[in-house]
């Protein structure tokens, strides 16, 4: 063959492999107004399928699934929870394959143009908008009026519904919270204790002025120690939007309005931004881009606001036994506002379709089920889960058969399921397209970024809003 | 006596121009003689002959496959979704949109120029650095090897590593730059706590890494001839006429290589994503560079097709430098010239 040829039949070959590749791998996800169901809470559309979830126990089916990677106690949790799951299918197995949390819309696209998206998909309540927007995943509700068909739950009665509604939009849920996070204060009793500070204060319902009033006496002692500049009362973690989404709504203020304008510039924003300066410049917080001295994991600082588990800080030896836990402290009465949010798993159109893999669909749903029963919640907790159960009859820490609990009952664990009236998830995310999204959040933390700015030559707080407005707007262009 | 020399010079051209005309003749003949001969039947591989080239090619396929799986089909797919709306689901025809609209986007021109003025500075800044870090340790002498050894550990370091580094020791609180400047009563930097002095501590920075030219340079230097620099003493010419007609003509290849490869290097750039705030940005996008757009595009916001097109678009402006730069290397001494 002339060497002319064999390039030009090399050439078509790359040519030919490439356009495969580029082309063939992406999955265009399914009309959602043709098969996948659109239902309201009930449950009731009129173009909701039936959903048949007879599976014979001995189904041989392998699952992927993708669940956070660096995260130890979700791979003990899942591995717990699919031993159990096992007991109901045994011949049931799973391929787990892992996603960075803080890179986690690239590397679902990437998996999708690689083919590689899996049946069941760890997710938090941020990123369910960026999957629900893509229709990646499957409307939960017509299996869950399978399931309550077959008697595994009544959803409103067994359920802590208002965690599912952050998994979901408008009555149509997708994904299972296999856990009700929320946010709340960690406290360092010895640190206090040593400091001299009373802890009389702290209880679940104190208020913000409380909280202050005790990061003041902090700041005297540490002073008095010679931490002037590299010691602080608390992780307040402001920045991140569970904490500081909160403290903009107890304020009466807001992101965006529910026609998806922009609402920052507002009197209420102003006046949250306002009080988070203060706590810069009165020393209480770390100012933006400088490192602090100290912090609540290193037995140096006494509080942080955290959705964490107990057991998350508990395991580590300088915090061993010396720390508690108490509601987020409320800012302006009834208008407070807690953070919190869903980690959970959710089904992908990838999960087959409904006909001709009607099992693989099925037994994907069937672990979702499993997860939110009450076996479920049992063997998460039993993998290492500490946080509430999403279950009612397993939800209270006082309840002795509820294993979450386990260990913890002298701890306040009440703070994780009080005031779920006040509890607010990153909802404002709902009023931008998925492209978007990554452009927000930054805008966002730039202003809270600037607004915790000690620089000499730093905006005022009617600049930062001034700056944030016009970066949102050309963000939303 | 005048007449004599004019035809001699005649006969000497005449002669001359005859020869050429032999030559060519020659030459000719040469050529249809090759035309004219017939077809040799190819000859038949022996087997060892077969053995030793599929023996070639398997020692080649590791690296033909390589470069067709993550080379060439990356690229053709990269140049596809150029022309497409992709978002890593869903494919639609964008034409020459995604082109079009980097030329409207004021993001695109605030990282090309970052990316100029982070060139400009920062390629001859290093060039020269190198250039003179590499004289210093070119002579013998006792921790000659030690220091060397010193300036080039810092290449060795993963950038991811040294990227996590300098964020420490650009610390405004913590970082030992500002404990020494704070130890003889200076006041504290911001470096890249401000968007004005992001880009200067980004070219600071990027001193951290001229080790690697130095190492370039130095090999350079060893293949200068020794006996260029011992006629030139001997003929009386001083250090610096040495270093100005000796070294610097005989080190323009390695010049012409770091410079290429530094322009190259410079306009890719998008390191600032391990270290800088802002995801890599900086403080009002101070250090918002050309690469940093395009993996924020395709990585943070979802637009591939569109980060494709800025990839083809970046890959052309390097591509019209680097023929710029070829064009122009006449400056470039090669020992055989």
């Amino acid at each position: 063959m002339k060497a002319s040829k064999k390039f030009f039949l090399a050439l078509s070959m790359l040519v030919g492999v490439s356009a495969a590749s580029c082309t063939q791998l992406v999955i265009e996800p399914p009309d959602p107004n043709s098969s996948t169901p659109t239902t309201n809470t009930s449950g009731d559309s009129e173009q909701e399928q039936e959903i048949d979830l007879y599976l014979d126990p001995n189904v041989k089916v392998e699952l992927s699934l993708v669940i956070p990677s660096g995260n130890e106690n979700e791979k003990t949790m899942i591995e717990s929870a699919i031993q159990s799951f096992n007991l109901k299918f045994p011949n049931v197995t799973f391929k787990t394959n892992y996603v960075q949390v803080n890179n986690y819309e690239s590397q679902i696209r990437n998996m999708n143009v690689a083919g590689q998206l899996p049946d069941i998909l760890w997710t938090n309540s941020q990123e369910l908008y960026f999957l629900r927007s893509l229709n990646v995943i499957q409307p939960l509700n017509p299996y869950f009026k399978a399931s309550e068909k077959r008697g595994d739950f009544n959803f409103e009665k067994d359920f802590k519904t208002e965690f599912f509604d952050m998994a979901g939009d408008n009555g149509t849920y997708y994904a299972v919270p296999r856990s009700a996070d929320t946010v709340v204060c960690f406290y360092n009793k010895k640190l206090l204790s040593d400091a001299g500070i009373s802890m009389d204060t702290i209880k679940n319902g104190w208020t913000w002025d409380d909280f202050i009033a005790l990061c003041r006496e902090w700041r005297e002692y540490a002073d008095k120690q010679g931490h002037e500049k590299d010691w602080y009362c608390c992780d307040f973690n402001f920045g991140w939007t569970s904490v500081d989404y909160p403290v903009i709504r107890s304020f009466g203020g807001d992101y965006f309005n529910e026609d998806g304008s922009i609402a920052i510039n507002s009197e209420n924003v102003k006046n949250a931004l306002t009080m988070m300066r203060g706590l810069v410049d009165d020393r209480l917080c770390v100012a933006n881009g400088m490192s602090s001295g100290s912090s609540f994991q290193n037995g140096t600082a006494p509080f942080i606001f955290q959705s964490a588990a107990i057991s998350h800080y508990d395991n580590l030896a300088v915090l061993k036994g010396n720390i508690d836990i108490v509601t987020f402290p409320i800012i302006n009465g009834e208008q407070g506002r807690i953070g919190a949010g869903i980690a959970g798993y959710a089904l992908t159109n990838a999960a087959g379709d409904q006909e001709s893999e009607h099992d693989k669909n099925i037994v994907a749903y069937e672990f979702l089920n499993h997860l939110i029963s009450y076996e479920g919640q049992q063997s998460l907790a039993e993998g290492g889960l500490n946080l509430p159960s999403v279950r009612n009859d397993l939800a209270d820490p006082t309840n002795p058969d509820a294993k979450w609990a386990e260990g913890y009952t002298d701890r306040n664990l009440e703070a994780y399921i009080l005031y779920d009236e006040r509890k607010v998830a990153d909802e404002f995310y709902r009023y931008i397209r998925p492209n978007q999204m990554a452009n927000v959040t930054l805008t966002i933390n730039d202003m809270i970024g600037d607004t915790l700015s000690n620089s000499p030559a730093r905006y005022s707080i009617d600049e930062v809003i001034e700056r944030t407005v016009s970066s949102l707007e050309d963000d939303l262009a | 006596m005048e007449t004599t020399t004019a035809t001699a010079k005649k006969e000497s051209s005449l002669s001359k121009a005859k020869e050429w005309a032999k030559g060519l003749f020659l030459r000719k003949k040469g050529a249809e003689a090759i035309e004219r001969r017939p077809k040799q039947p190819k000859r038949k591989m022996s087997r060892m002959q077969k053995r030793e080239e599929i023996a070639g090619w398997i020692f080649c396929s590791p690296l033909l496959i390589g470069l067709l799986l993550f080379t060439f089909v990356p690229m053709f797919c990269s140049l596809f979704w150029s022309f497409y709306h992709f978002d890593g689901f869903t494919l639609a025809p964008a034409g020459l949109y995604n082109f079009v609209h980097a030329f409207q986007d004021e993001e695109v021109g605030q990282s090309a120029l970052n990316t100029l003025i982070y060139a400009c500075v920062n390629i001859p800044l290093n060039l020269v650095l190198s250039y003179f870090l590499a004289l210093l340790v070119n002579n013998a002498h006792k921790f000659t090897r030690v220091f060397r050894v010193l300036f080039y550990l810092p290449v060795v370091i993963p950038a991811v590593v040294s990227g996590l580094l300098w964020k420490d020791i650009f610390d405004p609180t913590f970082g030992i730059f500002n404990k020494i400047l704070n130890s003889i009563g200076l006041p504290s930097f911001p470096f890249f706590q401000e968007a004005s002095t992001s880009m200067f501590s980004l070219i600071l920075m990027g001193c951290w890494g001229i080790g690697g030219g130095m190492i370039l340079w130095l090999s350079a230097f060893k293949n200068i001839p020794k006996d260029l620099y011992e006629s030139a003493k001997v003929d009386g010419a001083n250090a610096f006429q040495r270093f100005a007609n000796i070294t610097i003509p005989m080190s323009t290849p390695i010049i012409f290589f770091n410079l290429v490869t530094s322009v190259i290097g410079s306009l890719q750039y998008n390191g600032t994503l391990i270290f800088a705030p802002r995801s890599g940005r900086g403080y009002d996008n101070s250090l918002y560079l050309y690469g940093v757009k395009i993996y924020w595009e395709a990585m943070k916001s979802g637009n591939i097709g569109y980060a494709s097109a800025l990839s083809w678009l970046l890959c052309i402006v390097i591509s019209i430098l680097t023929f710029i730069l070829f064009k122009t290397s006449k400056w470039v001494f090669y020992g055989g010239e």
